[in-house]
């Protein structure tokens, strides 16, 4: 076997200039397959990064309250109860915040928008919110080219004050010290406004910030006519993601148990439930429990896309450089035929000539992808050290980050490594099963 | 003949000085009496929507009320991409048919009729004196109308979109002026204006009923965002009997 081997290299080596334009092509390939997968993963990462800051936890104990048939409130009534079922249900916590939920609009002097808004307490949200970096003025200022940032999130451990991100700042036309009102129908479905002043613009992290504008727990209370003892919703954060289904299945138990009404599984943001609760025929409380990807569905057609991007661009390239290695096979068995023979003719076996090809094809495969896979290690790690700033909007919006970020898992850099080699040995089989047909007698007097 | 004679009264009474309780709450309920009809009622209005730094758009639309039995529909004809679009009002419920997905959604009182600044309250029959208590605010001028100035505000358990009303109520005929809408924080949210009303005679209530023609009204939180109405075309005969239904207004969207 070592000596078929030593024959599989020594014939690459031999063919020096195909052996590198092939195997070149095929780390290319994987340099830009694992480079493809990286930007997913990171867009990936970033999404639950900002998402269970902004606007989701792992897990989520939300609720609607229909006070009448065509009503539709995001509201937990007797928040203190619920939240001991779930402390109880699931001691691995590290963190439980209750949020109160609104869908109302922004209005400034220039320009209004409809908007999901969560009423926090800061106290509580600092390690979610504290780190979230304040928007530059030309982010959010048409023409400006300042670099100066202003006022505070932490403003919002005071009542009246609102804090939006750069993309809601620029379309409202606001800066911080201004006033906006919020106008939202209370739980009882009667017109509400409260006034409040911009106390901090922050910068934009991807679509997920256009759908998050936080403001002070009381003051949601107030314009949503609420009680002390509600809430919109408790967002429960894990030590591990993957516990998220598991943690999901016990609190729907748990709360069943304690005799709460659950809705249907219903993989949507609360925002995305009005019109579908307030149709449905039921009144009263009913808890909906979600985790983060339900909240976050809206935005799961840009992994989406990434995702197809990378299947289709990988399928193209790969069926491409496989095309070249079987071309590559072709050549290599047509210029060796006559050795071919003289091996047979001394004993190797049929199944002898096509593990020589095999592993010729798996040398090159193995090599090749291994050295992508490396390159793409090394553009990956290069573009995160270079810390490369998007300025686009456009981008920022889709890559969920203000900078580009990669991120090259090392479960999938050994996927790409397995199933790129596999794919290409595939390829090479029918070549190497077809070189291993062959006569003697036929092979030896082959005239090239 | 007595509650002609009784209304009569407070209006001669309303007209020369300050009105007490009684009679605010009297003036109030003549407002809506004026308004009512107890039989049917067919209507065509336009409606024209101008928002800010937006081309102004037109709709036309028809209602029909039933109001001894509280039911309502408004279905639009105009413009095309909203020929079909119908509100439904049976049951304290008010539905809305999406012709471009088949699909019926139940909608809440605040609901904005066809995305205009309108609501359902805007075309449907007067009921201030049974969803608010009302207070009287003093007298006031009107261009050239003498006005009572009534504050509303909503009985409680009531569902109203807006919990405070502020009416000016000409002095004269008893038709409202202007009608000043706040949130339940007090702030101002919109404000109408009824400059042309006109009366029918209505055979089921056998006496006129007065009808706005023309509503004006205004965006106080969007300053520039304005709606105007126009109801024409008024009819109180009486319509089929199986006219309020989904199916009806199904039919109507084919």
């Amino acid at each position: 076997m070592k000596q078929l081997l030593r024959i599989a290299f020594r014939n690459l080596f031999s063919h020096r200039g195909r052996t590198l334009v092939l195997g070149g092509a095929i780390a290319l390939v994987t340099t830009l397959v694992v480079v493809m997968l990286a930007l997913t993963s990171g867009i990936r990462t970033r999404m639950i990064q900002n998402a269970t800051a902004l606007s989701t936890g792992h897990v989520n104990v939300g609720g609607f309250l229909k006070i009448s048939q065509s009503s539709s409130a995001p509201v937990v009534n007797h928040a203190a109860k619920v939240r001991e079922v779930i402390v109880k249900t699931v001691p691995e916590a590290t963190l439980i915040v209750d949020r109160v939920r609104a869908w109302g609009k922004i209005i400034s002097d220039e320009n209004s928008v409809m908007l999901p808004m969560s009423g926090i307490n800061m106290e509580s949200e600092r390690s979610l919110l504290g780190g979230l970096s304040l928007a530059e003025e030309r982010d959010y200022i048409e023409g400006s080219k300042s670099s100066a940032v202003h006022g505070s999130i932490m403003e919002l451990e005071k009542t009246g004050g609102i804090v939006l991100f750069a993309s809601q700042a620029k379309k409202l036309k606001v800066r911080v010290g201004d006033m906006v009102t919020i106008s939202m129908p209370t739980y009882r479905n009667t017109y509400n406004t409260i006034d409040l002043r911009v106390v901090a613009i922050l910068k934009n992290l991807g679509m997920i910030s256009s759908f998050s504008v936080f403001f002070h727990h009381k003051d949601a209370r107030t314009v949503y006519d609420m009680a002390e003892d509600t809430t919109g919703v408790f967002q429960i954060y894990l030590p591990d993601i993957a516990q998220v289904p598991a943690v999901e299945e016990r609190l729907r138990q748990s709360l069943k148990a304690a005799n709460y009404a659950l809705m249907d599984k219903d993989p949507n943001p609360f925002w995305m439930k009005f019109e579908r609760v307030a149709g449905e025929s039921w009144s009263g409380q009913r808890l909906d429990v979600t985790d983060w990807q339900d909240e976050t569905s809206f935005l799961k057609w840009i992994l989406d896309i990434f995702g197809a991007l990378t299947f289709v661009l990988t399928l193209t390239l790969m069926f491409i450089v496989t095309i070249g290695l079987i071309n590559n096979m072709w050549m290599s068995i047509r210029e060796r035929t006559p050795e071919i023979g003289t091996m047979r003719a001394i004993g190797l076996q049929r199944r002898g000539v096509m593990v020589m090809f095999l592993f010729e094809s798996l040398q090159l495969a193995a090599l090749s992808v291994g050295a992508g896979v490396l390159a793409g290690v090394l553009i990956v790690s290069a573009v995160n050290a270079l810390d490369v700033q998007i300025s686009s909007e456009a981008f920022v919006m889709f890559l969920m980050s203000n900078s580009l970020w990669l991120n090259a898992r090392p479960v999938d850099l050994a996927m790409v490594f397995l199933v790129l080699t596999l794919l290409l040995m595939i390829g090479a089989f029918i070549p190497a099963y077809r070189a291993s047909k062959m006569k003697p007698i036929t092979a030896i007097n082959h005239v090239n | 003949m007595k509650k002609i004679l009784a209304l009569a009264l407070i209006s001669a009474v309303a007209q020369a000085a300050p009105l007490n309780p009684q009679q605010t709450a009297e003036l109030i309920k003549l407002v809506d009496d004026r308004q009512r009809n107890s039989g049917d009622y067919q209507s065509v209005a336009y409606i024209r929507e101008t928002e800010k730094k937006k081309e102004p758009k037109v709709f036309q639309a028809v209602v029909y009320r039933r109001d001894a039995d509280d039911k309502f529909i408004i279905l639009f004809t105009k413009p095309k991409e909203e020929a079909g679009k119908g509100y439904l009002k049976i049951d304290k419920n008010l539905w809305m048919f999406d012709p471009s997905t088949g699909k019926w959604e139940r909608k809440t009182e605040r609901e904005k009729i066809g995305g205009t600044n309108s609501r359902r309250e805007d075309f449907d029959e007067s009921r201030l004196s049974e969803d608010y208590d009302a207070t009287y605010e003093g007298e006031g001028e009107l261009g050239k109308f003498k006005a009572h100035k009534v504050r509303l505000t909503a009985k409680a358990g009531v569902k109203v979109a807006f919990e405070n009303l502020l009416l000016w109520i000409d002095q004269a005929d008893k038709n409202i002026l202007k009608r000043e809408e706040s949130s339940k924080s007090g702030k101002l949210m919109r404000t109408a204006f009824y400059p042309r009303w006109i009366k029918k005679f209505s055979s089921s209530k056998k006496a006129d009923v007065w009808i706005p023609e023309e509503i004006r009204i205004f965006d106080e939180i969007e300053k520039g965002n304005s709606t105007v109405v126009l109801i024409k075309e008024t009819d109180l005969s009486s319509l089929d009997a199986n006219l309020f239904t989904k199916a009806w207004i199904e039919s109507k969207s084919k």
